[in-house]
């Protein structure tokens, strides 16, 4: 079922929506950007209040009023918070998108949006060659000529910070494959793994460890080729349009594989997917296909603490706390599992952070375009992570993960950065004698 | 709106351009608290320091620029709503926790510090901050001082000023001074008992050194349901009755319970006609006596599906309902308006049995979530803002619930304020003599009156949904004896 | 003026001329002595007084007016205790409404009748009055668990300087109308307002209670078992350590310093918690142990509560330190090794509250010298503590402010008095600075 995707109108943002925030308040102290600033206008009842105002004719979207907009993370914390369940992701998706279109966002917006958002993400291939131009960028030692001209400091917007965030890639990137890698024992399901934008190029050793992982506890794992950008991002800057067709990609490809679940290893992407229903309810050929794939999908960790899992017998031995991803915590409300996995780890001791709910800063394209904001949360974090004096802080985001080894490398500390699945792969690993984990 | 840029600029002489707020499209999120008034500042700043504080309401004072305090505007009166315009000091920046001294039970905080941090960071040692307004995962000190909030715990443990032993305090000229200290009892006339409370008309608390109390070493939560208000409340008096005062007794109506259990699945139980929640507190083998007696009690009023909270988590679980039902209620209708009256606590069933009848008169669905161990009703009424005429009907039903409240020897407020929200009714339990003496004593802290003008007594602009109920207001205080 | 002009000018039942001395406060005998027994005669009162340029002192039981400095003039006394109903009692709702004048062991009689009790204890509860106990905001060793007399007032109807009667709070338990004038006017020593009616909420009378006495060998042990035993699970409701001199006015075996601590709640549990405090105690160096009952106890938690103030003997000098429990213990040391012959110096010290009574008997005719009071109070400064001389000849207070050097809001107290009683009539100069 493939073909021309079929345009739907975008919907406006709805007054039941709006108005069912009853501006109680009890969503501040849950906001990461209200927590730092003070500013009501960095809340999400400010953001929503703005929202009321310009939907009851009191105000247009201006720079101003978009600039705040903008300054959320979209982390979702406050709705998990919110006692009326007001539907906050879609309303700060729904005003964005409107921002956009009233060229009310800001230029260093525009050209993430252009070159990233819309250049790279819905092509994969153009990211995987970037990356890898990249990866010899870091390897043959030109970045350290580059790094020794300081030329990058002539550049605008902060290309030196960003260039300095990039993450070290590894030698090999993950690439979905035809066929399917079978599972170590006997099957009990077909999954479908989502690789995703960035982490296969930059995570590419967590991707192998989740697909083996799900192999050893009886998974026959695709990771079907059609596949690509879930489309978060450019969900979440306001452009749903870009976002629907990247949906529609990953829809045929996971349906057509004939998987039982599709298994994310990224919070945000999974997010993103559960909420395929909605993005594409309004498109006539669409809307059943995004509804069984939105009920399909799994976080890994969600995943593997529901099934009888194959306990790992080797040991991590390492003090560890757990940086709650804002799109597994809050977005999908899941934070038992993935503690729940690491405390079923011999010779890992979990201790909680302060904040660990709070968001580090990472968000998405927020490192790009609120670059001093997403500064100051990073500050906070590692605070707090330093404070709980642990040899690893797991998350099991993306993005999340490159925005901690950053901070840490800028604090000079050596707390190491994981996914879950890189420590349960680690027991895995270690487990002594021959085990049917040995595959690949 | 002429002396706006001059406050402006000296404003951000004092505190920087990033922390004063004066663009009409940022002060619109200013215009409101939790409550149903709204009007906007000029400007809005928001200091880091005591001194800061102290020069701005000096600037403020020099201008002839009236300054309203604001928290984290969860407040439920109005009290953060600048009514009158003018400037709104925000210390939501200043939220530090300076000192917790074990030693002593006593915390030192900024007045932006969030009521359940302090809990928590109390709680690492062993002791708790006691107030815990419903909003207190958001509400701060400082205007839980102001509006000396209470909540549920509070039947056993006091409202705020119970808990507040001194203060730092900017007054309206700027000048700091001190009310109240480290020790249990005053020195000289309690001022720091007097301030709390006293809605920001007299000054501004920039540091707050608050009582803790110990832990207690277990708690047990009932929860019970009945079939009906009457015999919940039956069930109240019969705890009182019986020579027990719980850590909390709480009651949600089925209106309530239906809109959480739409939101939080807290596990009440949704054929029921209200629940009461129960906490004990005390030592293990202490509960366990008064546990059974409170079942006895409870079973005898005609509770059923008793069952009490087995972890902790089941116990947070049962509290997060109760505290998070006000925005629950938000699923049933866009807005409510929480009417916070005080009955004895034998004038329960009867004050309820009213607060119903009004809503039928008016055609409104009214929801009870409430303290019921001390008598705090909070009627709230569901309403959609956006129907004419609707602001004005909710309104109206709210007063006859507090005329209901004060037949019955209660009071216009247990622990929201006065603010804008109830000021008109002041007459139904104050003479005038009463209120003269009450502003006598706001003279002597603020002579100029220029401190949260136009709150706690009737009289002046009110925000604007007072406004749009002009005929009202118009007829005076006395339309509402 | 003379007492006849204010007697002809309407003194509601003024005492006969050769009475008055019986009312002098600090020698200085009063102008006329009223004896209203309504709200409006006390009004009457005010304003007659007011109108003459005359202070009114407010007394009750005449139980604690040794607290304050000497009355600058002579005014008008007038004695509340006929304001003496108790106005409503509504059991099932823990609250009760009771004029001024009611004593306090009579109001407490009543509460008992249906197993409450108002957890506020005054010295001489037969005498002392409501409205008294709320003027001085007298606490006794109580406070610790149960709080001050402000956390137990919920309404309060006062007359003012111009002879209005004005109320603040209710008659409910949780009340945020207004102005928390309760506060205003619990503890001003009757200079904002004359209190004539009082709403307090009230408290189920636990259903028993036991208080351990314990002897130790040194002060220091005896305030170190105090602390510990508060900080520890046991929970006792009140724990105070007196000296020796302190002890044997308490009719307790003679022999050394002593350690107090009353447990209150269910026979079961008061009786485990004895027992584990007991062991505790023990450990601490505690040598022989009594556990009173609850009447025994009773009767030596009001001697100590009297002893400041009445009791056979009242102490020439009695001074009450106010400071951080963690100081109290280091204070009392210091005021331990002071040596005045030939006075007896006993102590009283509650560590939970941080409140300490220094109390000085004997003298054998030589009056305490004010060298001595300055030495006394002179302790407090280095450990941060206020002070207040609550009893002490009128020649002392006559050269110092009993009340101790003047709180940092006192600007404000100062507008807060000129606002509310610009003529200065109530209790003109007695309260903190002069106010």
């Amino acid at each position: 079922m493939k073909g021309e995707p079929v345009v739907s109108q975008d919907a406006p943002i709805t007054a039941e929506d709006l108005y069912r925030c009853v501006h109680c308040g009890l969503c501040l102290s849950a906001c990461p950007t209200y927590m730092e600033t003070g500013l009501e206008t960095e809340s999400p009842r400010g953001r929503i209040a703005l929202m009321k105002a310009v939907h009851e004719g009191r105000l247009d979207i201006n720079r101003r009023v978009a600039g705040h907009w903008d300054m959320c993370l979209a982390c979702r914390a406050c709705e998990t918070a919110c006692p009326s369940g007001v539907p906050y992701g879609r309303l700060i998706e729904t005003a964005r998108r409107d921002a956009v279109e009233q060229g009310a966002v800001s230029w260093r917006h525009r050209m993430v949006a252009a070159l990233f958002l819309r250049g790279l993400l819905p092509r994969l291939r153009m990211l995987r060659l970037l990356a890898s131009a990249l990866r010899l960028y870091q390897r043959r030692g030109l970045r350290r000529l580059v790094r020794w001209s300081r030329i990058l400091k002539l550049l605008p917007g902060g290309l030196d910070r960003l260039e300095a965030q990039l993450p070290e890639l590894p030698t090999r990137f993950f690439a979905p494959q035809p066929g399917v890698l079978r599972a170590v024992g006997e099957t009990r399901m077909k999954v479908g793994l989502l690789s995703g934008c960035v982490m296969p190029v930059a995570q590419a050793p967590t991707m192998d460890a989740a697909a083996r992982i799900l192999r050893r506890n009886g998974c026959d794992v695709a990771t079907p080729v059609g596949q690509g950008c879930c489309g978060a991002l450019n969900l979440h800057s306001g452009d749903p349009k870009t976002a629907r067709g990247m949906a529609r990609r990953n829809i045929d490809a996971f349906l057509d594989a004939g998987v039982d679940r599709i298994v994310t290893a990224s919070a945000g992407c999974g997010s993103a997917m559960k909420e395929y229903g909605e993005l594409l309810e309004d498109d006539p050929v669409y809307a059943e296909r995004a509804a069984r794939a939105a009920a399909m999908t799994v976080d890994i960790t969600e995943f593997l603490a529901g099934l009888p899992l194959d306990p790992p017998r080797g040991r991590v031995d390492a003090r560890a706390t757990y940086q709650d991803p804002c799109h597994l915590a809050h977005a999908q409300r899941i934070t038992e599992a993935p503690r729940t996995l690491l405390r079923g780890t011999p010779g890992l001791e979990l201790v909680e952070m302060e904040e660990a709910s709070r968001c580090c800063g990472a968000a998405g394209i927020y490192t790009i375009t609120q670059r001093r904001m997403s500064e100051r949360l990073l500050a906070s974090k590692m605070e707090w992570v330093l404070a709980a004096g642990v040899d690893m802080v797991v998350t099991a985001n993306p993005g999340c993960a490159i925005q901690l080894e950053n901070g840490l490398r800028e604090a000079g500390s050596p707390v190491r950065v994981c996914h879950v699945v890189d420590v349960l792969d680690q027991a895995y690993q270690a487990e002594e004698g021959p085990s049917p984990s040995a595959v690949q | 709106m002429s002396k706006r840029r001059p406050l402006v600029k000296g404003l951000e002489a004092i505190v920087g351009k990033e922390r004063v707020v004066h663009h009409p499209e940022d002060l619109l999120v200013y215009e409101y608290d939790g409550s149903i008034d709204r009007a906007m500042p000029q400007a809005v700043v928001l200091p880091d320091s005591t001194g800061e504080v102290s020069r701005v309401l000096a600037l403020a004072y020099r201008e002839g620029v009236a300054v309203v305090g604001r928290g984290s505007g969860t407040g439920l009166s109005g009290g953060a709503v600048a009514s009158e315009g003018g400037l709104q000091v925000a210390l939501t920046r200043m939220n530090r926790i300076l000192e917790v001294d074990v030693e002593n039970r006593l915390a030192v905080v900024e007045p932006g510090v969030i009521n359940l941090r302090l809990d928590q960071r109390a709680r690492r040692s062993g002791l708790r901050y006691a107030p815990d307004p419903s909003s207190q995962k958001a509400c701060t000190l400082g205007g839980n001082v102001a509006e000396n909030a209470g909540g549920p715990h509070c039947l056993a443990y006091g409202v705020t000023s119970n808990h507040v032993l001194g203060m730092e305090v900017v007054l309206e000229d700027g000048a700091v001074t001190w009310l109240g200290g480290m020790e249990r009892d005053s020195h000289g006339y309690d001022l720091r008992g007097l301030f709390v409370g006293s809605e920001g008309t007299f000054g501004l608390a920039t540091k707050i050194v608050t009582r803790l109390l110990p832990t207690p070493p277990a708690a047990k939560t009932y929860l019970a349901a009945f079939s009906d208000m009457r015999s919940a409340c039956d069930a109240v008096s019969a705890v009182i009755a019986g020579g027990m005062v719980p850590a909390a007794l709480e009651m949600v109506d089925a209106l309530t319970i239906r809109a959480v259990q739409k939101v939080a699945h807290a596990g009440l139980p949704e054929e029921a006609g209200a629940a009461l929640l129960v906490e004990l507190e005390g030592e293990a083998e202490e509960l366990e006596e008064t546990g059974l007696e409170v079942e006895a009690i409870l079973t005898g009023a005609g509770a059923f599906n008793l069952r009490w909270a087995e972890s902790e988590e089941e116990r947070e679980r049962l509290w997060s309902a109760r505290k998070g039902a006000l925005g629950a209620l938000g699923a049933l209708a866009p807005n409510y308006y929480l009417v916070d009256g005080v009955v004895p606590r034998t004038r329960l069933t009867e004050a309820l049995e009213r607060v119903s009848e009004i809503g039928h008169r008016y055609d409104l669905p009214i929801a009870n979530v409430f303290h019921a161990g001390d008598g705090n009703l909070h009627p709230c009424v569901l309403f959609d803002e956006r129907k004419p005429g609707a602001v004005e009907r909710v309104m109206e039903a709210g007063g006859d619930i507090l005329k209901v409240c004060v037949e019955l020897g209660g009071a216009l407020s247990g622990e929201h304020g006065i603010g804008l929200e109830k000021k008109a009714y002041m007459p139904l339990v104050f003479t005038g003599e009463d209120m003269e003496m009450m502003k006598t004593v706001r003279g002597a802290f603020a002579p100029l009156g220029r401190l949260n003008p136009g709150k706690g007594f009737p009289g002046g602009p009110a925000g604007h949904h007072n406004l749009q109920r002009g005929a009202v207001m118009a007829a005076g205080p006395g339309a509402y004896v | 003026m003379s007492e006849a002009v204010l007697r002809s000018a309407g003194v509601p039942n003024a005492l006969p001329e050769d009475g008055l001395s019986a009312y002098a406060i600090d020698g200085v005998a009063p102008l006329a002595v009223a004896f209203p027994s309504t709200v409006e005669e006390v009004s009457r009162t005010v304003r007659l007084a007011a109108g003459k340029g005359v202070g009114v002192t407010p007394y009750g039981g005449g139980v604690m007016m040794s607290l304050g400095n000497p009355p600058p003039a002579p005014g008008v006394v007038m004695v509340t205790r006929s304001l003496s109903r108790v106005v409503e009692y509504e059991p099932a709702d823990l609250t009760v409404t009771v004029e001024a004048g009611v004593a306090l062991a009579e109001l407490q009689g009543r509460l008992a009748e249906e197993g409450q009790f108002l957890p506020l204890e005054a010295p001489c509860p037969e005498r002392a009055t409501v409205g008294g106990v709320l003027a001085t905001a007298h606490s006794g060793p109580l406070s610790f668990a149960y709080g001050m007399p402000r956390d137990w007032l919920i309404g309060v109807k006062v007359v003012n300087a111009n002879g209005a009667v004005t109320k603040g709070g209710g008659k409910v338990v949780k009340n945020v109308t207004g102005y928390d004038m309760n506060k205003l006017y619990t503890g001003s020593l009757g200079t904002l307002g004359v209190i004539v009616e009082a709403a307090f909420k009230v408290a189920p009378k636990p259903p028993a209670a036991r208080t351990l006495v314990a002897g130790f060998r040194h002060l220091a042990d005896a305030l170190e078992r105090a602390s510990a035993l508060l900080r520890s699970g046991v929970g006792p409701n009140a724990a105070i350590v007196v000296n020796g001199a302190a002890s044997a006015r308490l009719g307790l075996e003679p022999g050394g310093c002593r350690l107090l601590a009353l447990f209150q709640g269910r026979q079961g549990i008061v009786d485990s918690r004895v027992g584990r405090a007991w062991a505790a105690v023990k450990e601490g160096g505690g040598r022989r142990a009594d556990a009173l009952s609850s009447d025994d106890g009773f009767r030596t938690w009001q001697r100590l509560t009297d002893l400041p103030w009445a009791g056979a003997e009242p102490p020439s000098l009695s001074v009450r330190f106010s400071l951080l429990p963690s100081k109290t213990a280091a204070l009392a040391l210091a005021l331990d090794s002071l040596e005045v012959p030939p006075f007896t110096h006993g102590l009283v010290a509650d560590v939970g509250m941080g409140a300490v009574r220094s109390l000085w008997w004997g003298g054998q005719g030589v009056p305490i010298s004010v060298e001595t009071v300055r030495r006394v109070t002179g302790i407090a400064e280095s450990f941060g503590s206020r002070w207040v001389i609550e009893g002490r000849p009128a020649e002392v207070a006559r050269e110092l402010d009993v009340w101790g050097p003047v709180p940092a809001a006192m600007d404000i107290m100062r507008r807060v008095k000129a606002a509310l009683d610009p003529e200065r009539t109530l209790n003109p100069g007695r309260f903190v600075g002069g106010l």
